[in-house]
């Protein structure tokens, strides 16, 4: 039990004193948190709070200006980050296929001047069957709906064989069905694949429903603890009704 | 006028080869680099360099070097470098940075142009491109830039597709974005750089692009898509090449004119756009345009999901009563 306890708290991402500006706008201010293994890490606060910041931060495309980042990873290879972005307009001439697109998780995995393997194309294989777009792999992308799009999303996501995935507003084009079906699979995911999930949610119904942990941010850290917490609903009013807006 | 047979005939001397062979590798080149061109929507990245290759060749001939390439070299990927820390620094727009290097180089050219004593005939053949006068020297420079680029380039492949797709994407999958950039760019700049003599200053843009868009109409797959460019980029090269040679026309022009046919033809013929051609390919490469209509009856969802979906109204309704509560706080 001890034991158990003790492995659900290994901290995987450490970030520590980061603070990052846009010119004049302070977009995170000293933000300091640990991440822990096989977490399901809910991430909320209003909008220009910073999330999807941190997030670029936590992914490696914005530098912070102080402080560090670090990722912990004990047994072996090189930490596996995956991200999914925001929804929006994606470019519906890019020429490729489904499993183009979820391959492209595999790039960094085979490394430069080397073509992908037979071991490539059978997680390839997996993770579409995983999350449920085996059907679409050889559509064009640019045909997919929104909620297609976004589970191919994660399937690209999973074939990275990731530690961590990392989503930022990965649902807000999605209706509330489809939206519940794609949160379960990051469920089921966190808990029986053991991945790590760190998402950002506007949906604070759905966040306090699937996630493990819940941050609320306002360009710091405000609040963290479990989602049945009464302290969550106090902040979060807090944050969404009080605080002057951005 | 030519026949065809001289042309043949003509074809066992060593200098319609040579135009020849170059005529293939730089429209395989061109073809290929192109794909990823377009893919990336930085088009008029190959006018830039294109135009401070030709200042660069000014500048060569300017001052009486033998060989202007090293300079057209020089310049072309020094320009490229450059777009690519400035793009990267991302102080404005890619499209303002390339539109201003474009126009200073042309200027730049211009201006060493008018600094030469006397007409320089050279100066036009860079401009529109002499592929049947090409150098022994330039020929084999040719030959092993284009094996360079093309050794590159597929190596780089699955890379160069991914960032293509999304650069963000390909950086937190730890792919050296930054560093496969200036590659690219230097690529793209040796691919004009040995064609400019070619196919000259003006239109060797066009064949980066024209290829790959023509291509771009008739399918999704990126491999196909890759075979296809290379297609129309070789096949108006040796197109251009015989059309030139027979009607004594401006080879240049005449490739470039023929693979704007082929784009012509491919955009007519677009399976993306033409209803016939459609029909005819369904199995094959044509998906419906609209998305695939969800064949789950929305009826027969899950007792969980259903339970969560009420609450989940509870939830909203909880939070409505939370904003009235609030009197009418924004
Ligand atoms: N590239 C940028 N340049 C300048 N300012 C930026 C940039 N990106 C974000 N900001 C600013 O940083 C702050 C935080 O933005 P961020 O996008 O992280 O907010 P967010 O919490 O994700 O908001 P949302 O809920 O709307 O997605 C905002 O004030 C925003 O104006
Ligand atoms: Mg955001």
């Amino acid at each position: 039990m001890v034991q158990k306890l003790k492995l659900e708290k290994d901290t995987i991402i450490s970030v520590k004193n980061v603070n990052l500006a846009f010119g004049e706008v302070k977009a995170l201010c000293n933000i300091s948190l640990d991440v822990f293994e096989g977490e399901f890490l809910g991430i909320c606060g209003p909008n220009g709070s910073g999330k999807s910041t941190l997030l670029k931060t936590m992914v490696g495309l914005l530098k912070p200006d102080n402080g560090e980042i670090e990722f912990i990873k004990r047994d072996h290879k090189k930490f596996q980050v995956a991200y999914v972005q925001q929804m929006r307009e994606f470019d519906r001439n890019f020429p490729a296929l489904v499993k183009d697109v979820v391959m492209m998780g595999r790039a960094s995995h085979a490394g430069l001047f080397r073509r992908y393997g037979p071991k490539d194309h059978e997680i390839v294989d997996q993770v579409m069957k995983l999350v449920g777009v085996d059907h679409l792999k050889d559509k064009p992308q640019g045909q997919l709906s929104g909620g297609q799009f976004q589970k191919v999303a994660i399937a690209r996501a999973m074939a990275q064989e990731p530690d961590v995935i990392i989503l930022d507003e990965a649902t807000s084009a999605l209706d509330y069905r489809a939206s519940a079906q794609f949160m379960n699979l990051l469920r089921k995911l966190n808990q029986e694949k053991n991945i790590t999930i760190i998402a950002v949610h506007h949906d604070l119904s759905m966040l306090k429903e699937y996630a493990t942990r819940i941050i609320c941010m306002d360009r710091t850290v405000e609040w963290t603890g479990a989602p049945e917490d009464a302290k969550l609903d106090e902040t979060l009013l807090r944050l969404f009704f009080y605080n002057s807006p951005h | 006028m030519a026949t065809v047979d001289e042309f043949i005939n003509a074809l066992q001397y060593d200098w319609l080869q040579k135009a020849l062979i170059s005529a293939i590798l730089i429209g395989l080149v061109c073809a290929l680099i192109g794909v990823f061109i377009v893919m990336r929507g930085v088009i008029f990245l190959g006018e830039a360099i294109s135009h401070s290759a030709f200042a660069g060749a000014a500048l060569a001939l300017l001052l009486g070097f033998e060989n202007i390439l090293f300079m057209i070299l020089i310049f072309g990927v020094v320009t490229a470098i450059g777009i690519g820390y400035v793009n990267e620094k991302d102080y404005m727009k890619d499209e303002i940075v390339i539109g201003i290097t474009f126009t200073f180089f042309m200027a730049l050219a211009i201006f060493f142009i008018g600094l030469m004593k006397t007409y320089n005939s050279n100066v036009q053949s860079i401009l529109f491109g002499r592929i049947l006068l090409i150098t022994d020297l330039n020929f084999y420079l040719l030959i092993a830039f284009s094996a360079v680029i093309l050794l590159v380039l597929f190596g780089l492949k699955k890379e160069l597709y991914t960032m293509a797709y999304s650069n963000e994407l390909a950086i937190a999958a730890k792919i050296p974005v930054r560093l496969l950039n200036y590659v690219f760019l230097i690529l793209v700049a040796l691919t004009i750089d040995i064609s400019l003599n070619a196919i000259g200053a003006i239109l060797v843009f066009a064949m980066l692009i024209i290829p790959a868009a023509a291509a771009y109409q008739l399918t999704y797959k990126f491999n196909k898509l890759l075979v296809l460019s290379a297609f129309f980029g070789i096949t108006s090269s040796i197109g251009g090449l015989f059309l030139a040679y027979l009607y004594d026309w401006a080879s240049g022009a005449t490739i470039v004119l023929l693979a704007t046919l082929f784009f012509g033809m491919s955009f007519v013929l677009s399976p993306k756009r033409n209803k016939l051609i459609q029909k005819l390919l369904r199995k094959e490469d044509y998906y419906d345009v609209e998305p695939e209509i969800q064949k789950i009856p929305h009826h027969h969802g899950k007792e969980e999901e259903y339970e969560a979906f009420e609450d989940h109204l509870r939830q909203t309704l909880v939070l409505k009563e939370e904003y009235k509560n609030d009197g009418g706080h924004e």
